[in-house]
């Protein structure tokens, strides 16, 4: 079966060619969950943009690499059928869903918005009191703006109007970043609902670990604008290969355990500056040799040139 | 870093020059006529032609810039200072003082401005001091508006707190230590505040309640109204000159605007 | 606070200014130079006993506060004086010459918003673009140009050059046919004041508008929109234009007076029959109970203009409290 998804050799640049995103390729099938993770400026979140073409800035481009939906390469159509592909083959929902829902707009509106332009236009109020229901929201909502709705009810009308039209693909940039923890967990459970009832294919981007342990069937771990380590998501929580993932990992407070997380000294290098060689080298706890020359290959499922050293720990030798 | 002084300032400033050297620059007394009436520009001697009571159109050009500018400059000024004053006590004070200074600062912006000019011109009769006054008076409320705003955000910084506890009586604070922190955006108002007095002046000159005694560009635009059919270049001269004082003083306010914008760009 | 609530307290606000400019008018009368009696009257030989009617209906050998309370009372039953240049009572004269006055200027506000909204709305669609550049060095240039001399300027090229277009007054009663022929005519008499009354209002329409729209472009809601499938024409006219109406129905609406003082110059330049030229001639004649009754008119309409305005942006935008 072909991927729903299909995002190859992906680069994202500036107007001035550096590059936020590069070399970056995931797919995407039915009914399962990608998680993408990563701290932040780690270039996830360019990614997600990059695959309904739409940046949050000007001058950001897809400087290299394909996105296919459905088999088709996005680039290769006009920009009138590139339109109809977005929100109805690939839905988005976003960080914070006060900023992303128009405040002069009912959230009926915004619902209807996303059939309106793919030509439905018939049963409207029926229709968004449809959706509604199916993010457990009431008919009553639809007369709502934005102001007077919670931040949990924002996200669930955000998530109505994507799946209007009942996409393939769900793009979720961070979608409980902004929310509370107890909210938070409907959400996931909605995503995780609508994969499973309709085999929604979603790509989900966070930089929390945990949201990914409980909702993704596998992973995709990103540093610096590169993918570091894919594979599905119980061997990745179960052995980490890459130190960049191992470090991710230790770094997530453990209630089972007393002892203070543990902290990855530094942070992502600016794209405009990245490191020769592998750009994790000056925060790896096993840099040596071809590590601050040669950007390691991505073999087998990890980027690492002492993959098999760092598969026993890479920094519990310190 | 180190850029070439704005356009609009040299243009100013050039301006300037011509109204203070109006009497050497121009070809001749802006008021004298002659026989040669309604001459077509290029003319020998007129360069831009004469008007219809035969006076050189670039002699009343150059003059008419004296009145422009000075009823400009004069009344911006003056405003300046009622709105500043208006505004510190306002934002300073606070309370009662700020509650009335603020209900009549929005009386005046309510009042129609050009017509009430007019009529209170024409009521009490032209003259240039008069013009000057009355554009003043209804052009403070937007600089009190503006200084009163900034001065009660600044009431309680730091620094206000240091000079009144190193004993500085209030109107002195004010004067010294928080007047100069906003002195940026009240230029800018002044400078857009000149270019509005300058069109309101020349709306007046061409209501026919310009000092007679005065070459004026309005009053020049209302002589050419009766001659539009044989003379155009009695209309088309001065209204560019009107044009491009207003444009630069426009453009002047725009880009200080623009330099004091923190964001940058 | 629901929205009768605000409109009622809004109208409570309104009052005052209004009485406030009642006052001032009385002021200009009791400041006038000369005797109050010549700016009641005007500068004309009035009959005896018209003279010292007024003398004691406005109780002019009263104190102050005697002859504020007879002017706001007479202003108040609708009296604004009897105007001797044209031999009838100034509030006649006034209300004949409205609908000329309303012609113009409703004409020149409509065109005005039509088409500066809609050319702020290009310039935005590619910002720094040359659509954007030429809008806004239009704009700069139209905003500094004395619209009495922009009249002039037609007047010169389209009726006394190229000879197409009438350059002064109203199409007359008599000999404009019937019909659609008659449009046209009346039409052609409108068409050069009103360009060249909109033409200011445009060029501060199309900024504003430009740089709502750009502000509003660069929103998260609308990068959602674009995520949903809208087209930029949808986006422009759904999430653009409504979050950018707030500011350009202000911006229209506080500047009302504007547009009439600007109505009083073009109507001199186009020998147009209405309030404006009505001013002009008053002046001319020193016809001071004219004048003032203007006056006015225009500052009441101001005060309504502005009210009319915090009313339709608290109807636009429901977060306003």
């Amino acid at each position: 079966m072909t991927a729903l998804l299909e995002i190859d050799c992906l680069t994202v640049a500036l107007g001035d060619g550096t590059a936020l995103v590069e070399d970056v390729s995931l797919a995407l099938a039915p009914g399962e969950t990608l998680g993408l993770v990563g701290e932040s400026g780690s270039g996830k979140s360019m990614t997600a943009h990059a695959i309904l073409g739409l940046f949050p800035a000007p001058h950001i481009h897809i400087a290299a690499g394909q996105v296919r939906v459905d088999g088709v390469d996005l680039a290769s159509l006009a920009p009138e059928a590139r339109r109809a592909i977005r929100g109805r083959r690939v839905g988005m929902i976003f960080q914070d869903p006060s900023s992303y829902l128009d405040p002069l707009l009912t959230a009926g509106r915004h619902i209807a918005e996303a059939m309106r332009v793919h030509g439905v236009s018939d049963r409207m109020p029926e229709r968004v009191a449809n959706l509604l229901e199916r993010v457990d929201l009431p008919a009553s909502a639809a007369a709502r703006f934005p102001h007077e709705l919670s931040g949990g009810q924002r996200q669930r009308v955000l998530i109505a109007a994507a799946l209007a039209m009942e996409p393939s693909v769900l793009v979720a940039d961070e979608p409980t970043t902004a929310l509370d923890v107890t909210v938070q967990a409907g959400i996931l459970d909605l995503l995780r609902r609508a994969a499973a009832e309709r085999g929604l294919g979603v790509l989900l981007i966070t930089h929390d670990l945990g949201v990914v342990a409980e909702t993704c069937d596998r992973v995709a771990v990103m540093y610096a604008g590169r993918i570091v380590e894919q594979s599905d998501a119980r061997s990745l929580f179960r052995a980490p290969r890459h130190p960049y993932t191992q470090g991710l990992l230790a770094s997530v407070l453990d209630p089972s355990r007393d002892t203070v997380p543990f902290a990855m000294e530094g942070s992502v290098p600016p794209a405009h500056a990245m490191p020769k060689g592998c750009r994790f080298h000056p925060r790896c706890p096993l840099a040596a040799g071809p590590c601050f020359t040669v950007l390691p290959p991505f073999i087998d499922g990890v980027a690492c040139w002492h993959a098999d050293e760092a598969a026993l720990g890479a920094w519990r030798r310190r | 870093m180190r850029r070439a002084p704005p356009l609009p300032l040299v243009g100013v400033l050039l301006l300037i020059a011509l109204a203070l050297g109006a009497s050497w620059v121009s070809p001749g007394d802006p008021l004298a006529g002659s026989a040669d009436a309604l001459l077509p520009p290029g003319s020998a001697g007129h360069l831009l032609g004469t008007d219809d009571l035969g006076r050189d159109m670039l002699a009343m050009l150059i003059h008419g810039s004296r009145v422009s500018l000075a009823v400009g400059l004069a009344s911006s000024g003056v405003s300046l200072l009622l709105g500043v004053l208006a505004g510190a006590t306002a934002g300073w004070l606070g309370g009662w003082a700020d509650a009335v200074v603020m209900r009549i600062s929005e009386f005046f912006q309510t009042l129609p401005r050009f017509v009430l000019a007019l009529i209170v011109i024409a009521i009490a009769g032209p003259g240039i001091g008069k013009v000057i006054l009355v554009i003043a008076v209804l052009g403070w409320p937007q600089t009190a508006r503006v200084v009163r705003a900034e001065i009660s955000a600044l009431r309680g910084a730091a620094f206000v707190d240091a000079a009144r506890l190193g004993g500085m009586p209030a109107p002195l604070i004010v004067l010294r230590e928080v007047l100069p922190q906003i002195a940026a955006p009240v230029l800018v108002l002044a400078a857009l505040d000149v270019a509005t007095a300058i069109l309101l002046e020349a709306g007046l000159g061409f209501f026919g309640l310009g000092d007679p005694n005065l070459a004026s560009w309005g009053a020049m635009l209302n002589e050419a109204q009766q001659y539009l059919r044989s003379a155009w270049w009695m209309s088309v001269f001065p209204g560019l000159a009107i044009g491009i004082t207003v444009l630069l003083f426009n453009a002047l306010g725009d880009r200080a605007a623009a330099a004091l914008d923190p964001r940058g760009a | 606070m629901s929205l009768p609530a605000y409109i009622f307290r809004r109208l409570l606000h309104a009052i005052p200014l209004l009485l406030a400019v009642a006052v001032m008018n009385f002021m200009l009368i009791a400041l006038a130079p000369g005797d109050p009696l010549t700016a009641l009257v005007g500068d004309f030989p009035a009959p005896a006993e018209y003279v010292a009617k007024v003398r004691v209906d406005y109780g002019l050998d009263k104190p102050m506060p005697v002859r504020l309370v007879r002017y706001l009372g007479h202003l108040a039953q609708g009296d604004f004086g009897y105007s001797f240049a044209n031999r009838m009572p100034v509030a006649t004269l006034v209300w004949e010459r409205l609908g000329a006055t309303l012609r113009l200027t409703g004409t020149a506000l409509g065109s005005a918003a039509l088409l500066g909204v809609l050319l702020g709305l290009l310039a935005a669609r590619r910002e720094g673009g040359w659509v954007d550049r030429a809008v806004r060095m239009g704009s700069t240039a139209a905003y500094a140009l004395p619209e009495f001399w922009v009249g002039q300027l037609l007047i010169l090229l389209f009726a006394v050059h190229l000879g197409w277009l009438p350059s002064q007054g109203d199409a007359p009663l008599r000999g404009t046919p019937p019909g659609w022929e008659g449009v046209l005519v009346s039409a052609s008499y409108l068409l050069l004041p009103a360009f060249a009354l909109a033409l200011r209002y445009v060029a501060l329409i199309a900024r504003i508008t430009r740089a709502r729209a750009v502000e509003v472009l660069r929103a998260e809601f609308v990068l959602a929109a674009r995520a949903r499938g809208a087209s930029e024409t949808r986006i422009m006219l759904d999430h653009v234009l409504r979050n950018a109406a707030p500011a350009i129905i202000t911006v229209i609406g506080y500047n009302a007076g504007f547009l009439l003082a600007g109505s009083a110059l073009i109507e001199t330049v186009f020998g147009w029959p209405g309030v404006g030229r009505l001013l002009f001639d008053s002046i001319a004649a020193r016809d001071t109970p004219t004048m003032l009754a203007i006056l006015l008119m225009v500052s009441a309409t101001v005060v309504v203009a502005n009210l009319l305005t915090d009313v339709m942006h608290r109807l636009l935008d429901r977060r306003v409290h």
